[in-house]
């Protein structure tokens, strides 16, 4: 995964990389990402995703399945996404103000501040991708975040210190 | 270098040095245990530190941030031994790097390579670049350490070496003292103070205490033997001397009584000897002359087995002495033979002699080399009943300064066996105790011939085979003298042809070497028909031999016979021929009219005879005479003091006396004689050694001392001694005598002796007749003129007076009495016209002359030897009255010389 490929598959990547550094509560055998969004080519890269996915998880314990969702509805099962992926930072006004426990809410280049977003998805100003982590949203989903992601977000401490 | 260090040093040295490698060895050895264990653990820990560093960067690679991965390489500077870091990604992509600010500083670098994964997901590597820089230096700062702790121990070590180990070796160095003081000093009561310790120092000082114990023990052993065996040999070396002092009294008893016993014998031996020779010589019957000629025979042998005890005595006691002279060795051998001769012929034996050719002269003391010779002759004669006798000299070895003469007596007599051998040189031993009986003799004579030729360096050996014969023979190794008397000039010889002709081989095969070493080469027969045969072939040749040299006595035909038919057929021109005859049949064989050599031959009389043939002088060969073995009885004229108290002699001195001519005056003893001297002239004196009131020693003293204080020439004196023992003819000669007489004597021995002290008639007349000539030419007779006639060279003079306080009078005295002689066989000689014996006369009498420095003489002797020398004998008769009349002007020239009191 080179950081020259499309946009959206990199920050698929960064989200499916999110998903190797944050421990649910509850021991799970299987994690559903939930993609929500409907961008032209986000089905082909999905497609394209799910494959390379595929042959990658064949070692791991934890299985990840891509769930795509076209718009955000009452018909998405929030609480079988352990991680919603929002293309749109847009339909962050379509989503309940509380989100349930065990829900990673990840969303790309969010205007505001939102409590329930726990990842941000940004390009830096060196045109490069990133992201930031909000800890409380973390907290709110119940979840526990390695240290190593944490040091590698932008709004890190210690970046921010730099 | 080291092997002459103290053992303390050597031990102190090895102690350092092994103190230093073991401390060096200890030290690297515990560096590199470090080295080993730190770099293992800093591997370790750089390994970890890169394990945990992977794993950090690992969200960074996973999120591609470049950023966070190089933030956290950068922090490895807190490790000083990582020198670089990089991550990199799946795809080789270097996503962070990180280096060192030190990087430079270091130069071998490791790599750590680890891989960077999340949850199995490997997403790159890191690898990490170290070096062990600080590690090194720290190991070579443990070195350096150790290289000091090194030096300090061996520094420590010396310095305790030097305070421990002489401590330790303290015993051992006394040990050392001790051990030099004994081996120096010797004493051996020295101990060494043992130490406590039970060490092996201990062990050895107590055994070396006990060594010494055992040592003093036997040392003290040693002296007590030795103080023991002084004693005894304290006690012996008195008894000896005891027993020494008991045989000197013994043997000077022995001796005493010897010489007495010598002087009691020989005086009424000298009567006997004396009167039967006297009484030979009168008219006596054919019976009284046998019967007197038995006393004297007896009385000769008498005289023998005395002289044989005598000379027996002498070699017992060391006193017998050699005296060797220059003598000719032929001439001596030759008259020795000829001696025998007669009794050789008695028994029908042929007595044969060969000597070395060309002669020699040699120094030897003669008289007991002629001894020795006469003893083996006389007993191979005595021992041998028919056949020959041989007397044979021959060169082994000769140099420029000596010669080795091999000496040999043969005879085909009894012989002696094996087992006799030795016992035959033994004193009173004869080979058979039958054979004293049988044949007479004392059995002293072989051993005192080898005990003289032992004196030589030699020693008599005998072969020999019973009943076939016997040979003595020994070797001398004599100096050689230079002798022109025995030059034989053989030119011409080789032209001679000789026949020679005997029956017996021997004789012929030493006339066949005599022949030829004159390059002669002649043709040798054994019996006189096959000469006969030969003389008739070649004069079928129209040739003829030279000379014909013949036996007489041979089987068939003998030499009479070969002589007639020679003559009768005139093979050969008679005087041509020689007879080889004995003595006895002179008067057969002279009735041939032809000339003879009598046997055993005289090589110079062939030689001469050859010469004169060579010369082609028939009346010389006519003329030839050969040497005849009669004695001519010199008349003397002398005043002559006989001194001697015994009746029988007085009576048998005063007959023999008048024999010569002499009329002496007589004294009974020395007192006597000295009154006599002292009132009247005299020419020489016979003095007798015991005799009452004054013996002769006495008188002798008595009357030199007067010489030397009136400075008188000195009188010969003659003794006569009847004690003819050790050491009494140095007796005489010590008291002043000048020659020595031992009773009993014979008329010849006396002739002998007087004729070397005074001149006989014939030379006195002629010297008279020379002074007259003298008195005639010279003036006033005055020393100076006649000095002047002889040109005399005092220089020689003085330097013959230098050499020896009256040397010089010695030679003038000899001079004077031998010179005579010269003159009558030079005359002899030139009337005779025999130029080689001109030739050698004139030669001696130069020689003499010129040591005298009578420088006219000698020159008139040079051109008369000249002349000879050139066979030129013209004027040789003018030449020697020349020579007469410059020897009578001498005689004056020492008398004036002596009247003036010059000293000489």
């Amino acid at each position: 995964m080179s950081i020259s490929a499309t946009e959206t598959s990199l920050r698929l990547a960064f989200v499916y990389n999110f998903t190797k550094f944050i421990q649910w509560p509850e021991s799970r055998s299987a994690i559903n990402l939930c993609v929500v969004g409907d961008q032209s080519g986000l089905q082909k890269e999905l497609q394209s995703y799910r494959s390379t996915l595929a042959a990658k998880q064949a070692k791991t314990v934890v299985k990840l399945t891509v769930l795509h969702f076209p718009k955000l509805d009452s018909s998405i099962p929030l609480k079988q996404c352990q991680m919603l992926y929002l293309v749109s930072s847009s339909t962050l006004s379509s989503l309940p103000d509380v989100l349930p426990p065990g829900v990673v809410l990840v969303v790309n280049e969010p205007q505001v501040s939102d409590l329930r977003v726990s990842f941000s998805l940004i390009k830096t100003t060196d045109n490069r991708m990133g992201f930031l982590v909000n800890s409380a949203a973390l907290k709110d989903a119940q979840v526990i975040v390695s240290s190593q992601l944490l040091t590698v977000a932008k709004n890190h401490q210690g970046d921010k210190k730099k | 270098m080291i092997a002459q260090k103290t053992l303390a040093k050597k031990i102190g040295l090895v102690a350092m040095i092994l103190s230093a490698l073991a401390v060096l060895a200890v030290s690297l050895l515990s560096v590199w245990q470090q080295y080993s264990s730190a770099q293992l653990q800093a591997e370790k820990q750089l390994r970890t530190l890169a394990e945990m560093t992977a794993f950090n960067v690992a969200a960074s690679s996973m999120f591609f941030d470049k950023i966070s991965a190089t933030k956290v390489l950068s922090s490895l500077e807190v490790e000083p031994n990582v020198v670089a870091a990089r991550l990199i990604l799946e795809d080789n992509q270097v996503l962070a790097n990180y280096e060192s600010a030190h990087k430079n500083r270091h130069t071998l670098l490791r790599h750590i390579s680890t891989s960077v994964s999340w949850q199995e997901e490997t997403l790159g590597r890191l690898e990490l670049d170290y070096s062990l820089h600080q590690l090194n230096l720290q190991v070579q700062q443990q070195i350096r350490y150790s290289v000091v702790a090194a030096f300090m121990a061996v520094v420590l070590v010396g310095i305790f070496s030097r305070i421990l180990i002489p401590r330790l070796l303290k015993p051992l160095t006394q040990l050392s003292e001790v051990a030099e003081k004994i081996g120096y000093e010797g004493r051996y009561d020295l101990r060494v103070e043992p130490s406590k310790a039970q060490d092996e120092v201990s062990q050895l000082t107590r055994r070396f205490n006990s060594m010494l114990d055992r040592i003093q023990q036997q040392d003290q052993y040693l002296r007590d033997q030795q103080e023991e065996l002084e004693r005894r040999v304290e006690e012996r070396t008195a008894q000896l001397q005891s027993t020494m002092v008991d045989a000197q009294a013994a043997n000077k008893a022995k001796s005493e009584f010897l010489a007495v016993m010598s002087h009691e014998i020989r005086t009424p031996l000298n009567g006997i000897l004396g009167m039967t020779g006297l009484l030979l010589e009168t008219d006596l019957d054919a019976k009284q002359k046998r019967f007197a000629r038995i006393v004297r025979s007896s009385g000769d042998d008498l005289l023998t087995i005395i002289n044989d005890i005598l000379d027996f005595s002498k070699i017992e006691a060391g006193r017998l002495e050699l005296e060797p002279h220059h003598c000719q060795l032929n001439i001596v051998i030759e008259d020795l033979v000829e001696r025998y001769a007669p009794m050789a012929q008695t028994k029908k034996l042929e007595l044969l002699c060969n000597t070395p050719l060309p002669p020699l002269s040699v120094s030897v003391d003669s008289v007991r080399l002629i001894q020795v010779l006469t003893n083996l002759l006389g007993n191979a004669i005595k021992f041998t009943e028919y056949g020959e006798v041989l007397l044979e000299v021959k060169v082994t070895e000769i140099s420029h300064q000596s010669v080795t003469l091999s000496f040999s007596v043969s005879d085909t007599g009894i012989g002696i066996s094996e087992e006799h051998h030795q016992r035959l040189f033994h004193a009173f031993s004869q080979a058979d105790s039958t054979m004293g009986r049988r044949f007479g003799g004392t059995g002293l004579g072989l051993a005192i011939s080898q005990r003289i030729i032992q004196l030589m360096n030699s020693e008599i050996k005998l072969a020999s085979t019973p009943g076939k014969g016997s040979r003595f023979f020994f070797d001398l190794t004599l100096p050689l003298i230079e002798d022109e008397r025995n030059i034989q000039w053989v030119e011409g010889f080789e032209k001679l042809r000789v026949l020679v002709v005997d029956d017996n081989l021997t004789n012929l095969e030493i006339l066949g070497h005599w022949l030829r070493s004159w390059r002669i080469e002649p043709v040798l027969v054994n019996s006189a028909s096959k000469a006969l045969s030969v003389l008739q072939d070649i004069r079928s040749t129209k040739e003829s031999f030279d000379i014909l040299l013949t036996d007489w006595m041979m089987p068939d035909m003998d030499g009479g016979q070969l002589i007639e038919s020679v003559r009768d057929e005139k093979l050969i021109d008679p005087w041509n021929i020689i007879i080889l005859s004995s003595a006895g049949k002179a008067i057969e064989e002279n009735s041939y009219g032809v000339k003879r050599l009598i046997k055993p031959i005289r090589q110079s009389e062939l030689y001469n005879f050859l010469a004169a043939k060579v010369k082609n002088r028939e009346g010389d060969i006519r003329n030839f005479k050969t040497h005849s073995a009669q004695v001519v009885r010199h008349q003397f004229q002398a005043r002559l003091l006989l001194v001697e108290d015994n009746p029988v002699n007085q009576e048998v001195a005063l007959a023999m006396l008048q024999n010569l001519g002499l009329h002496p005056h007589l004294a009974k003893n020395g007192q006597e004689a000295l009154n006599w001297l002292h009132s009247h002239s005299v020419d020489l004196v016979l003095m007798d050694c015991q005799m009452p009131i004054m013996d002769g020693f006495e008188a002798t003293r008595l009357w030199r001392l007067h010489e030397h204080e009136k400075s008188l020439t000195a009188l010969p004196i003659i003794a006569i001694t009847a004690n003819a023992v050790l050491g009494d003819r140095e007796k005489c000669l010590d008291a002043g005598m000048s020659d020595y007489l031992s009773k009993p004597f014979n008329l010849d021995q006396l002739m002998e002796v007087m004729s070397r002290w005074i001149p006989c008639k014939t030379e006195m007349k002629e010297l008279f007749d020379a002074k007259s000539v003298f008195d005639r030419t010279a003036d006033q007779n005055s020393p100076l003129s006649i000095k002047q006639i002889l040109n005399m060279d005092e220089d020689s003079l003085m330097q013959l007076k230098a050499l020896r306080p009256g040397l010089l009078v010695s030679v003038i005295d000899l001079y004077k009495t031998t010179v005579p002689e010269f003159l009558v066989n030079l005359e002899q000689a030139i009337s005779h016209q025999l130029a080689d014996n001109v030739f050698k006369i004139a030669h001696t009498l130069k020689n003499s002359s010129a040591h005298l420095g009578i420088r006219v003489l000698a020159e008139e002797c040079r051109q008369l030897e000249v002349c000879a020398r050139q066979d030129d004998l013209t004027n040789a008769s003018a030449h020697f009255q020349k020579i007469k009349e410059l020897f009578a002007l001498s005689l004056v020239y020492w008398d004036e010389l002596r009247k003036e009191g010059r000293d000489i």
